[in-house]
């Protein structure tokens, strides 16, 4: 469920990337990436323990 | 090619110099309309008039002229705010998650989980540092991406309500009727932030920003900026 969140946030991100020309543009979609992969590590090594 | 408008500093010498690269797009080469040059001028005119210097203040909250563009901007607008939430209006959710990270080492130390085995309360852990990391950078790009724009032309609001849900209300400099603000209490008063209120005479509804910095100072710029528009507009530029 929180891997669907962590997708819906790049989702998110694209958009709020889309409003105005930032500095912190790439670097907020790298965190919102990291952050899925995060999850998404988080949730294997639950199912793997 | 599509003609880039890049917003520089307030050098007013800074005249016919060749646009910069803005997003990859290359567009050197190409110099500024006449009608952009003066667009940037009397923007330049009016700053020096409220005595705003071009940059960026109160953590990203207040920034002068700030070198971007937004969606649906036009060719010959330029940003003149970009306004924020004052950064102490943060402070409720930084508390928030650090506090639940307090509380859970506080309960893990305690011992509470000690009947479970360790790699459960070790992948537990990671959850919530994980979910706390996720609220904080939700919280911060609500903050970050939610602005309000005023141009030589227009006022943007731009607020995210959730997830995926974004408002973009626009309202036209000659449509403004009242703008107002309102900045009481102690903590305002203190870090110098309020609300601003802007009645608009078309179909737009009013636009209402929140916990602006010096909102004095942004309803003097709008002031200036509308009555600019409209000597503008009878001399027919």
């Amino acid at each position: 469920m929180y891997c669907i969140f962590a997708l819906v946030v790049i989702k998110q991100v694209g958009i709020m990337a889309e409003t105005f020309e930032s500095e912190v543009n790439g670097t907020v979609k790298t965190f919102a990436w990291l952050h899925f992969f995060l999850a998404g590590f988080l949730a294997g090594l639950a199912i793997w323990l | 090619m599509t003609d880039i408008y890049v917003a520089g500093t307030s050098d007013s010498q800074n005249t016919g110099q060749e646009s910069k690269e803005v997003t990859g797009v290359k567009t050197e080469g190409e110099k500024r309309s006449q009608p952009e040059e003066n667009v940037r001028q009397w923007v330049t005119n009016m700053l020096d008039r409220t005595g705003e210097t071009p940059g960026r203040f109160v953590g990203g909250a207040y920034n002068v002229r700030p070198d971007s563009r937004f969606i649906n901007e036009q060719d010959d607008e330029e940003v003149v705010l970009m306004l924020r939430s004052h950064p102490i209006t943060n402070l409720g959710w930084i508390v928030v998650g650090i506090l639940v990270l307090l509380v859970m080492e506080f309960l893990l130390g305690t011992g509470i989980a000690s009947a479970l085995p360790t790699r459960y309360v070790f992948i537990g852990r990671l959850m919530v540092y994980l979910i706390a990391l996720g609220y904080a950078f939700q919280k911060f790009l609500d903050w970050y991406y939610s602005v309000m724009i005023v141009t030589n032309e227009r006022i943007i609001n731009v607020d995210f309500i959730n997830l995926l849900y974004r408002v973009v209300t626009y309202a036209t400099l000659n449509h403004i009727e009242e703008p107002s603000m309102v900045a009481g209490g102690f903590v305002r008063s203190f870090f110098r932030y309020g609300d601003i209120f802007i009645e608009t005479a078309a179909e737009t509804p009013s636009i209402q920003a929140v916990a602006i910095p010096y909102p004095d100072r942004v309803i003097k710029i709008i002031s200036e900026l509308s009555e600019e528009l409209e000597k503008r507009r009878e001399l027919g530029q």
